[in-house]
């Protein structure tokens, strides 16, 4: 049970102030939501160990989901200069230059965290988007291209439209949507986004804040079906108060996540999560 | 057990295809009642299933989307389903092909059951 390993942490660090204990323990409350508290344990744990990157990427990953991308930043950039293969450090700063979209220092970032450990396929794939965005953008910036060819008839062919690699990701379900009040996003294995987009009722892009509170959950059925012996998991279907929300596991531990308003009838929302994951297959395959 | 409770989860675990049927406090994840098939550990279930419930109550409230009422998990050897009435979860969990629907519905009516 989570509820007793927060216990044994929280004792390990009662009876032991140097142990390194907080380490799971910021983290499986940042998991939780329970940000406050994980900064808090984050900082003690620093005080007693400012030489430890674990210490700093603790911090770092609790301050950027906190939404402080600054502080976040100076502690991976701390952790790296304490080890400058950290590869978590290299990781959030690659994933940090992404969201601000700095694609060639996040580039840069995420080729070290995968040279480190080329099993991380989270890194793999961020790294795979920001090169074919990176692609996009400097195909925006070429040069024009020669005039096309003239059909037989004298007419210009028109050009077709050009859309970056950034808005196709955007734009990846949105012809599955319709015009209803739902939403459909794709996020990497710890929450981030790789594509869809979220707009409220305020018109505030809120993707990435509601990909991090529910990705978390593909990990925690994860683990309980594990200890109930049931198996991969196939979808997450939750109803709540006033949205329907679906999930899906797709490729390289990647989650789909359809939400849709409550008065949405529970078998479509099921449906669209479907198309919603063929759709983010073929597109993750298409990116690799 | 009151009689309420005991009968819904009876009604509950006669469905077709259902293994298990059983109450327990979100709190603290320990199983109240329960009716179920034998090899069902009971208790793991119910910590498992609560533990889920609460992680998504959590989530959902941060996202925005309010009270979570009702959730189901289909996996590749069966299906499980939770929804809360105040502190106390009834969880259900039934063969892959069960019938998502009639659970469903089923799960909501003894969810108001035993208010």
């Amino acid at each position: 049970m989570e509820a007793e390993r927060l216990t044994s942490w929280r004792n390990d660090l009662a009876h032991d102030g140097e142990s390194l204990s907080f380490l799971p323990l910021v983290d499986a409350l940042r998991r939780m939501g329970r940000l406050d508290e994980a900064r808090r344990y984050a900082l003690q744990g620093l005080e007693r160990h400012p030489h430890h990157p674990a210490a700093h990427d603790a911090l770092a990953r609790v301050m950027a989901d906190l939404g402080n991308d600054a502080q976040a930043r100076d502690e991976w950039d701390f952790a790296l200069r304490l080890d400058p293969s950290h590869h978590a450090s290299l990781r959030g700063l690659g994933f940090l230059a992404y969201k601000r979209r700095d694609l060639a220092s996040a580039e840069q970032f995420l080729a070290r965290a995968l040279q480190g450990n080329p099993a991380d396929d989270g890194v793999a794939t961020a790294l795979r988007r920001v090169r074919v965005e990176l692609r996009g953008s400097e195909a925006l910036t070429a040069p024009a291209p020669t005039p096309a060819p003239t059909a037989g008839n004298g007419a210009t062919k028109p050009p077709r439209p050009r859309v970056s690699a950034a808005d196709e990701a955007r734009q990846l379900f949105a012809t599955l949507l319709g015009d209803g009040d739902r939403t459909a996003l794709l996020l990497d294995r710890d929450g981030l986004l790789l594509a869809g987009t979220y707009v409220d009722g305020n018109g505030r892009e809120v993707a990435e804040e509601v990909g991090a509170h529910l990705g978390g959950l593909a990990e925690e059925a994860t683990r309980a079906l594990e200890h109930l012996g049931l198996g991969r998991w196939e979808s997450l279907t939750v109803e709540a108060q006033h949205a329907t929300v679906a999930l899906a596991p797709s490729l390289e531990g990647s989650v789909v996540m359809v939400a849709a308003a409550r008065d949405t009838q529970v078998g479509l929302v099921r449906r669209l999560l479907g198309q919603a994951r063929q759709r983010a297959t073929a597109w993750m395959g298409a990116v690799t | 057990m009151t009689a309420a409770l005991r009968e819904a989860l009876g009604t509950l675990a006669a469905m077709p295809g259902v293994r298990a049927a059983l109450a327990a406090t979100e709190s603290d994840g320990l199983p109240a009642a329960a009716v179920a098939a034998v090899g069902v550990d009971t208790d793991a279930l119910a910590a498992f299933a609560t533990a889920l419930f609460h992680r998504t109550r959590l989530a959902n409230a941060a996202a925005g989307y309010g009270e979570t009422r009702h959730l189901s998990l289909d996996a590749e050897h069966g299906r499980l389903f939770v929804a809360a009435n105040g502190d106390l979860a009834l969880v259900v969990l039934a063969d892959p092909d069960a019938s998502a629907g009639l659970l469903r519905v089923a799960l909501q009516k003894a969810t108001r059951a035993i208010t």
